[in-house]
């Protein structure tokens, strides 16, 4: 962070040139760095998810890029080597997601627009609580949420898994709350003197608006959905519901630490993420920069 | 909809009447909240209460629970592990808050310059957040093994003849942990990046205009407006540190250091799921709500003071 | 205008609910019949199999349903018993306790469950199998009684069965035993831990860098691979007078000797957090000796050119008895099964036949008598046997792991860090652990009621 100083008051052309191509320079020098730094480990994941069985993954030195084995089948042998029904898996993760992106973005976001832009009374307790109830350890409710779920005759359905997500997410109202409360209030003024009701401006200005954070909240949800172990397992009961996260997490078990095998579902299990995450950088990166006061 | 109602009228009773463009908001307002307000009761409410009243008991899961009272709560007092457990949260809270927050607030700011390739470099970022806790864990178990592990061969590479004993060190197995949670800091850039677009690209231009450096734009325009999401994440990094487990669990299990990797969370886990302490384990989590309750509520009260909000917020009860 | 944002707002709310109540009626979801949890299981069993020659559904729970060999396992089954299908219900081990408390608070267990946690057996949860398998012809004495008590009998009733042994045994690489000078260790009578240690140190060499390295044990703290005797009564509710008795404190001191001569590695693979194994040290030819599980390390040096043997675990002075610790998988019938019955075929099916195929397979079997027939040629398999054959009953100590956890503390702790003597931080730890364990027995008493 040194170096902007430089910059200060010089305007010509060639000088900020320069300038800009050492800043970037910097940029791209100190990115590559913490590439490296978060791909070794990654390199190190991939050279074990390619070794034949029961040889030792840990060597001295250890290898963080193949070299030696190239044992490709390992990645289908992860999807199909039990018989397990992959696809139906896939399609069970990806309507739990769908539904779940439905109900928390509707629900989330009207909440927060509420503590956001409005004003009533009882505000502050509501959000103090709201943030409290993000406190309570999973560990201590999952029990009484069971049985709960259980009298409601929900067991064995994905009920207990999508509906209360229509029901808001006290952690992302809060992240939502927090973006919008940095949206230009003079938007909703204008509207106001237009005639347009709240729920107009709620839908036709700020959550448009909040595209970047919602973004935020589509990937955290897919995160959530695509790893969650626990919620689906106990709900469950039956091979044909199970989701994708059931079906690849119990490669290692003690008498049998596949490794290789470990690593490559694991692997697997980045890809879908991952691309969600490249495109939704589009709607993450822009904002209100290219949306918001132009439009 | 009928309850927020009912709940305009009775405070109107008590505070005096509204101007009918606020009661119209007010009412407006909780008509937004409903969905929440709905979910709270049907599906948070119940079990709150019940593990609220499994606190006072003694439950083995499949046995009727048997009420003692008290003596979970006195149970601590003198519970090795309660203590213990406390400790290891604190230095893992204060290791990792500042930290978390500085690497991801910097790394969020390299990572929203518009430059070739950036998509791909984000993307790279983002990978090991992606990862499940327990496939991270292995492999840094490996990473960070104290004879043959690559970290430490490393640090006798560059010289150093003992280096930490990482998770089988008493005071080096949290900062190991924290290392871990670094290696994935990628996954909260991406709420710093959010709010990053939300500054208006006009001030920017303002700035230069006026021939402020980079470090002035950062501290003058950057920091302050960007306030909102760094208090986001203080309160959840906070929440999350007192909740830490997956990797804690994974790490934790028979072998490595019992004590030094004793995280709350993993104390509550072991009294209910493993020894079949519900009641207890209720207890301990109703005294860490408490706990981490007065923390946020004071840290949200000083809120106004350092956050700066487009919405002016101040003098709403 | 009120009015219609509540109207819009109670649109999206029902549209929600609309897509919630699509997602719950997928043909998938509803198919589980909801039951009150407390239906007598002695009486609801539907016996529907005759007729048209429908199957009986037999559910199973485990976590090795991913292995090819236990899916060969069921078909065999399927195919010797035509009117019963298997499902297998593949559930990761580390959730496995979780999901079988919450289906058994939900009153739904399945059939048949891998049963790894003790208090399900104490609390009534699996139905007795002894008279079912003396109606059969098995006799329990002939299966590995080591595991079948640490996992199957309690109070002399067994409620479960395996199929193949699982033991703990001290691996040898014999080219650097050889290079040393050293003689094998006997595959029947135990190395003391003076013995151990003396090996492990003499075999040790600090290379230049690590690759040229070679270590000489990797264990941790004997506490869980030797006999819970020694450190606990034999009722298994005292440690005072056990744990910090003479012996153990000598085998603390010579574990601190070795620790400090650099004789031991770190990452015990059955102990460590999955990650770092020492039994890669041991297939790269980098470990003299390794305290590691049968199956495990005889697969991995199978694959290399290594010259290997086995031996039981060092005991703690010379001349105590051996101990090799065993366990299996242990297979039961829920007693809210839906078809206890045709589970119970199940169950003696894995007792005979189950534990054929598994010498078919190369795995160890759980009946002591296939035994010689696994080990076929091989010199090292053979001694395993032998040292299988050392495995005695154990004995009951409720929550062990947790009871025994805070140990590592006192080792890596108090005595390598701080330099503390054994005897001492011993004698100060034994009240603590000595609570926990009251506290482990109250929860277990209380299973019975």
């Amino acid at each position: 962070m040194g170096l902007p100083s430089n910059i200060r008051g010089k305007k010509r052309p060639f000088q900020y040139r320069i300038s800009k191509f050492s800043k970037n320079f910097m940029v791209y020098g100190i990115l590559f760095i913490l590439c490296a730094f978060i791909l070794l480990p990654l390199g190190w994941m991939f050279t074990t998810a390619l070794r034949p069985d029961n040889t030792p993954t840990f060597t001295i030195p250890p290898e963080f890029f193949p070299t030696k084995y190239w044992h490709w089948e390992n990645f289908s042998r992860a999807l199909t080597n039990r018989n397990l029904p992959f696809f139906i898996f896939t399609l069970n993760t990806l309507k739990i997601f769908a539904l779940n992106v439905i109900g928390s973005v509707i629900s989330c976001t009207m909440c927060a627009f509420a503590f956001s832009r409005m004003r009533f009374r009882g505000k502050k307790m509501l959000f103090n609580f709201l943030l409290v109830t993000m406190l309570i350890p999973f560990a201590v409710l999952m029990i009484p949420t069971f049985i709960m779920f259980n009298k409601l005759g929900w067991y064995g359905t994905i009920l207990p898994l999508v509906v209360p997500a229509f029901f808001g997410n006290a952690f992302f109202i809060f992240l939502i709350t927090q973006y919008m409360k940095t949206i230009p209030v003079a938007l909703d003024e204008a509207a106001i003197i237009d005639g347009a009701n709240y729920f107009q401006i709620y839908w036709r200005i700020i959550l448009p608006l909040s595209m970047p954070v919602v973004a935020v909240q589509v990937v955290f949800l897919f995160l959530n959905t695509w790893g969650d172990l626990l919620g689906p397992l106990i709900y469950l009961t039956n091979t044909s519901q199970f989701t994708v996260a059931i079906g690849l997490a119990s490669f290692a078990t003690r008498e049998n630490p596949n490794n290789n095998l470990l690593m490559a579902a694991n692997l697997i299990m980045m890809i879908p993420p991952l691309i969600l995450f490249f495109f939704a950088q589009e709607k993450l990166i822009g904002g209100i920069a290219s949306v918001g006061l132009k439009g | 909809m009928e309850a927020s109602g009912l709940e305009t009228k009775s405070a109107t009773k008590k505070k005096g009447k509204l101007s009918p463009l606020a009661a119209r908001e007010e009412r407006a307002a909780y008509l937004f909240l409903l969905p929440w307000i709905l979910g709270v009761i049907f599906f948070l409410l119940g079990p709150i209460l019940a593990s609220f009243a499994l606190s006072f008991t003694k439950w083995n899961l499949f046995s009727p629970p048997e009420w003692v009272g008290l003596a979970n709560y006195q149970k601590m007092f003198h519970d090795r592990d309660f203590y213990n457990s406390m400790g290891v949260t604190l230095k893992y809270m204060l290791l990792s808050i500042p930290l978390f927050s500085a690497a991801a607030l910097g790394l969020s700011v390299l990572l929203n310059q518009k430059l070739r390739g950036m998509y791909v470099l984000r993307t790279v970022m983002f990978m090991p957040s992606v990862l499940a806790g327990t496939a991270v864990a292995v492999m840094f178990s490996m990473l960070l093994q104290p004879d043959a592990g690559i970290v430490n061969q490393f640090l006798r590479g560059i010289g150093i003849a003992n280096p930490p004993r990482w998770l089988m060190s008493e005071q080096w197995a949290v900062p190991a942990i924290v290392l871990m949670g670094l290696w994935g800091i990628g996954g909260g850039t991406i709420i710093y990046l959010a709010g990053l677009q939300n500054i208006p690209p006009t001030l920017y231009e303002a700035a230069d205009i006026d021939g402020a450096s980079a470090w002035q734009k950062f501290t003058r325009i950057t920091l302050p407006l960007l306030t909102p999401t760094i208090f986001f994440q203080l309160i959840t990094s906070l929440a999350a540190a007192f909740q830490i487990f997956d990797i804690a669990f994974v790490l934790s299990g028979r072998g490595a250091r019992r004590g030094a990797l004793m995280f709350y969370l993993l104390n509550i886990y072991n009294e209910s799921f493993r020894e079949s302490r519900f009641g207890y384990a209720s207890a301990l989590a109703w005294v860490l709500v408490l706990i981490s309750a007065i923390t946020i509520l004071v840290i949200n009260s000083t809120s106004n003071r350092w956050v700066y909000y487009e919405v002016d917020t101040k003098g709403e009860s | 205008m009120l009015k219609k944002q509540a109207l819009t707002i109670i649109l999206a709310l029902l549209l929600a609910a609309m897509l919630v109540a699509c997602g719950g009626t997928s043909p998938t979801a509803t198919e589980i019949p909801v039951q009150d949890s407390a239906t007598d299981s002695t009486t609801a069993e539907p016996v529907e199999m005759p007729v048209t020659g429908e199957q009986t559904p037999l559910t199973v729970w485990t976590f090795e349903g991913e292995s090819e060999n236990f899916t060969s396992i069921i078909e065999d089954f399927e195919t010797k018993h035509p009117n019963i299908k298997v499902e297998v219900v593949d559930i990761p081990e580390s959730e496995y306790g979780t999901k079988v408390d919450t289906a058994l608070i939900a009153g739904e267990p399945p059939d048949i469950g891998f049963i790894n946690d003790d208090k399900w057996i104490a609390s009534g949860k699996f139905l007795p199998i002894g008279d079912h398998l003396k109606a059969e012809g098995i006799n329990i004495e002939d299966y590995n009684p080591g595991a079948m008590t640490v996992n199957c009998l309690v109070e002399g009733e067994a409620y479960c069965i395996g199929t193949f042994t699982g033991a703990l045994m001290l691996f040898y690489n014999k080219d650097i035993l050889d290079a040393a000078g050293i003689e094998y260790p006997s595959a029947t009578v135990p190395l003391s831990m003076d013995q151990y240690a003396a090996l492990a140190e003499a075999v040790t060499k600090e290379g230049a860098t690590l690759a040229d390295s070679v270590w000489g044990a990797d264990t941790d703290i004997g506490v869980w691979w030797q006999d819970r005797r020694n450190f606990f009564s034999e009722d298994g509710r005292t440690v005072d007078g056990y744990l910090n008795d003479e012996a153990t404190v000598h085998m603390f001191e010579k574990l601190i000797e070795m620790r400090e001569a650099g004789a031991i590695i770190q990452g015990n693979s059955t102990m460590a957090a999955e990650g770092f194994a020492s039994q890669d040290m041991l297939a790269s030819g980098q470990l003299a000796t390794s305290i590691l599980e049968a199956d495990l390390g005889i697969k991995m040096l199978e694959n290399t050119d290594i010259r290997w043997g086995v031996a039981p675990v060092p005991v703690e002075q010379a001349g105590d008895e051996p101990w090799t610790a065993t366990w299996t998988d242990a297979y039961g019938v829920f007693s809210e099964a839906d078809h206890p019955e045709a589970a119970m075929e199940f169950v003696s099916y894995m007792a005979t036949e189950g534990n054929n195929l598994r010498v078919q397979q190369g795995i160890m079997p759980l009946k002591n008598t296939l035994g010689a027939e696994w080990a076929g040629e091989s010199e090292g398999r053979q001694q395993a046997v032998q040292v299988i054959a050392l495995a005695r009953p154990g004995i009951l100590v409720p929550g062990f792991w947790d009871i025994i956890g805070p140990l590592w503390d006192a080792y890596e702790g108090d005595m390598l860090e701080d330099g503390r003597p054994p005897q001492e931080v011993l004698d100060e730890y034994v009240p603590i652990l000595q609570e926990t364990l009251d506290q482990a027995w109250d929860t277990w008493d209380s299973f019975k009621e």
